[in-house]
């Protein structure tokens, strides 16, 4: 096993090794640098999801962990979800249907607090993080989208409001639960390769869990198959 | 003719449907009317009443001392409860959705929700009186009393010990009519998403997974306002009584052998109609402002913190009304055996069987009646609600659809339990006067069916369209015919919930008291009118009886609904959890 090298940035799986009912799920160890995508591929059972749910803190009480997971070499096992600054694309793109494709983008959008200051203040910056919603709709081609109902959207569509969203929360890891398996194989091509290109963009260490074979050569880094 | 006998038996549970659900409406409705539209030439149309129009039934009506302050009781008591039990559903559900806390709580329900509503009222009474189980606890060594202190806290005039009631005991309810429904929606993914987003649980919650839920809890809410606004046997307890509540002295007029009185019941009936209608109108222009509060909230950026502080609120508020709920249930046991209990006591001083044998043994009457009547109405509900589940599904897999659950149909089960029970029971009274049938078995077994179908066919339908529909298909594949596939294959599997509906109807009808008490003319009493008549009568030890037989009885036939498929299943591991 080779030394961790460069432990204090990226997303650094430290001897992961994860149990439920006593039997064994899954070891894994393994740094995954900033611009870099660690692909973990197997068959439903091999403990892809369990693996995320642990890094985005959503795992069940039932499973016993050994080992560390480091985020910018700070432990995320014990920080509750909202604290991890770990992004999750899901299967499925969930944006909020009670809210419009441009408040979605907003719910995501990170910026000071608000309850401050003047009413005057609050309406300017209110005003500016409207705009920089919908500038990032336009930056991936939903211009004009913002006060759109998102379940006339397509898939496509969706899943890119739902990764401008992710974006805007500046997370510091990018976790991706096979968000492209819904999609129609001509589309998926390019959605994957945006995600891929503003996941480098913004610097941040990326885990794909898939089942797919193009999607891990599309990645274009170290693949993990459990399966094996 | 075989098509013909087949349409025929197509329709014949959706009329017989309409008996039951919309006949009882439209005559309630006329019912209602009837007494006051009649010209005072014509005379009274209905025996008992006093047939001088319909202006002087309102004015008989406005007479009544201290009216508009009923009615102030009446929306207060309604608004307030609804809310303060939604706002602890809301904000157990923020803190600890997905946890084993939650789980706990849920297995914790039964029994407070077959605490039949009069059965609680005796036992907060008990619980909660100067001379209660509380007092007792903490006397003399906290209190420094050696005798029952002279307070007003049950009965108090602004009707805060009715809401802490009604609060109480609708949490339970809205709690599992949110577990049951969140596996339907998507909630719980939404609020991973916002988690993951940097938010915590409670905005996490209310901004962004609540609004998911909230379309299926609305109408158990509007369920709970209308019961809150216009209940009877706890406000008859636990209520203020000069004045009482509307509904309770509509109910008190009714029973005055005046007939101005009974006129004025009849207006009031109406009265109480437009009460609810109100209390209904004011929420869903609530929902109006707080869901466009909400949404100007979810995308303000604030990530909302200061979790742990709701979430211990949250929970012990929950805690803290079960244990009410508990100590009621204690009080009624201890004082169903109680002989002598003086005051500073923690336990009564001396026991005794006697109010049991009495119930048990020499006045069966009320008992009989209850369970007969309790058996019947679930039996028939449940009969019913198959009937028509099983031929709308035969029609949609015939048609190459998979069974879905018709939203009408739904709609239509919950009108009587939106609609105020007094005004309902009052404008069928009135038929039931006009066709010489007040009184008699049947009609109070009507009455029961209005208020129990509603339950069964709700507690049937959610295991009846998650039945696999391919697993259904399979069996026609297999060359089973209809009836085949229904009685070989749909009753056996869902035997488990079969059951549990029939013990929820059970359940429903023991705990009604109106139908029995306004149908029935005092001919069929059965334990909830007895108890409610007992208890506020003063007559602790025989109420206490009735009040634990009400949660008794019930308790019985849900372990048979639990035993019965255990038993039939136990070599079928995929029986087991099947709901």
């Amino acid at each position: 096993m080779p030394p961790h090298a460069n432990t204090s940035s990226g997303l650094d799986l430290n001897a992961v090794h994860l149990q439920v009912e006593g039997k064994s799920l899954l070891t894994i160890d393994h740094v995954i640098a900033e611009q870099e995508t660690l692909t973990v591929m197997g068959p439903s059972g091999s403990g892809k999801s369990s693996l995320l749910n642990l890094i985005a803190g959503f795992l069940p009480t039932s499973f016993t962990v050994t080992g560390d997971v480091r985020l910018a070499g700070r432990s995320l096992l014990g920080l509750p979800p909202q604290a991890r600054h770990v992004g999750i694309l899901f299967q499925s793109p969930l944006l909020f249907p009670h809210l419009s494709v441009g408040e979605n983008l907003l719910v995501g959008l990170r910026s000071e607090a608000l309850a401050t200051g003047s009413w005057k203040l609050r309406r300017e910056r209110l005003a500016a993080r409207r705009t920089t919603a919908e500038q990032a709709l336009a930056s991936v081609g939903l211009d004009g989208f913002f006060g759109r109902d998102p379940a006339t959207l397509s898939g496509g569509q969706q899943t890119r409001a739902a990764l401008m969203r992710l974006l805007l929360s500046q997370p510091k890891a990018l976790l991706l639960d096979e968000p492209f398996s819904s999609l129609d194989t001509a589309l998926r091509g390019e959605i994957r390769s945006l995600t891929f290109e503003r996941a480098k963009a913004a610097s941040l260490p990326v885990l794909l869990v898939t089942h797919d074979l193009e999607d891990a050569e599309a990645a274009q880094g170290p693949v993990i198959d459990l399966g094996r | 003719m075989t098509l013909r006998t087949g349409k025929f038996w197509v329709v014949l549970p959706w009329v017989v449907l309409g008996l039951i659900q919309l006949v009882p409406l439209a005559a309630g409705a006329i019912g209602l009317v009837l007494p006051l539209a009649v010209s005072p030439a014509s005379g009274p149309l209905a025996p008992g009443f006093s047939g001088q129009g319909q202006a002087s039934a309102v004015q008989l009506l406005l007479a009544q001392p201290g009216l508009s302050k009923s009615v102030w009781l009446s929306l207060t008591t309604g608004l307030f409860a609804t809310a303060l039990a939604f706002a602890v559903v809301v904000l157990l559900l923020a803190g600890w959705i997905g946890t084993r806390t939650l789980g706990m709580l849920r297995r914790c329900l039964g029994p407070f929700l077959a605490l039949p509503h009069a059965a609680a009222a005796i036992g907060l009474t008990f619980l909660l009186t100067p001379s209660g189980l509380i007092f007792r606890a903490l006397s003399p060594w906290a209190t420094g009393l050696d005798r029952a202190p002279d307070l007003t806290i049950v009965q108090d005039p602004a009707g805060l010990s009715l809401m802490l009631a009604l609060t109480a005991k609708e949490i339970p309810f809205l709690l599992l009519m949110a577990l049951a429904a969140l596996p339907q929606t998507r909630c719980e993914d939404y609020l991973r998403t916002a988690q993951s987003l940097g938010y915590g649980r409670f905005k996490a919650f209310i901004c962004l997974g609540l609004p998911d839920l909230y379309p299926h809890l609305r109408l158990p809410i509007l369920a709970v306002l209308a019961f809150a606004a216009s209940n009877v046997d706890m406000a008859t307890i636990l209520g203020p009584t000069l004045p009482a509540s509307l509904s309770v002295r509509i109910v008190a007029w009714m029973n005055d052998p005046a007939a101005d009185l009974r006129t004025a019941a009849a207006a009031g009936a109406g009265l109480q109609g437009l009460i609810c209608a109100v209390c209904i109108l004011l929420w869903l222009a609530g929902e109006r402002v707080a869901s466009t509060a909400v949404k100007a909230i979810a995308v303000d950026g604030a990530r909302g913190r200061a979790d742990r502080v709701w979430k211990v609120v949250g929970l012990s508020l929950t805690w803290a009304l079960f244990a009410l709920l508990s100590g009621a249930i204690v009080s009624i046991a201890l004082w169903s055996v109680a002989r002598g209990w003086f005051f500073p006591d923690l336990l009564p001083g001396s026991w005794t069987l006697g109010s049991w044998r009495k119930v048990l043994l020499q006045d069966t009457g009320p008992l009989v009646t209850t369970v007969v009547l309790a058996a019947l109405s679930s039996g028939l509900a449940l009969l019913l609600v198959i009937w028509i589940l099983e031929t709308m599904s035969r029609r949609q897999l015939h048609n190459g659809l998979a069974p879905r659950e018709s939203s009408a149909l739904r709609a239509m089960m919950f009108f009587p339990l939106i609609l105020p029970q007094v005004s309902l029971l009052l404008g069928i009274h009135v038929w039931f006067l006009i066709l010489r049938a007040d009184g008699t078995f049947f009609g109070v077994l009507f009455a029961h069916l209005i208020f129990v179908l509603p339950y069964v066919y709700l507690s049937m339908a959610g295991p009846w369209y998650r039945l696999e529909p391919n697993l259904l298909r399979n069996a026609q594949s297999l060359g089973l015919s209809d009836s085949h596939s229904f009685l070989q294959i749909k009753l056996p599997m869902l035997l488990r919930p079969l059951l549990t509906a029939f013990a929820i109807g059970f359940a429903v009808s023991v705990a009604q008291y109106l139908p029995s008490l306004m149908i029935g003319a005092g001919r069929w009493p059965t334990l909830t009118t007895e108890s409610v008549a007992l208890a506020s009568g003063g007559a602790r030890r025989p109420a206490a009886v009735y009040a634990l037989l009400l949660m008794v009885l019930p308790a019985c036939v849900f372990i048979l609904a639990t035993l019965i498929p255990a038993a039939a299943f136990r070599h079928r591991r995929g029986m087991r959890h099947s709901r």
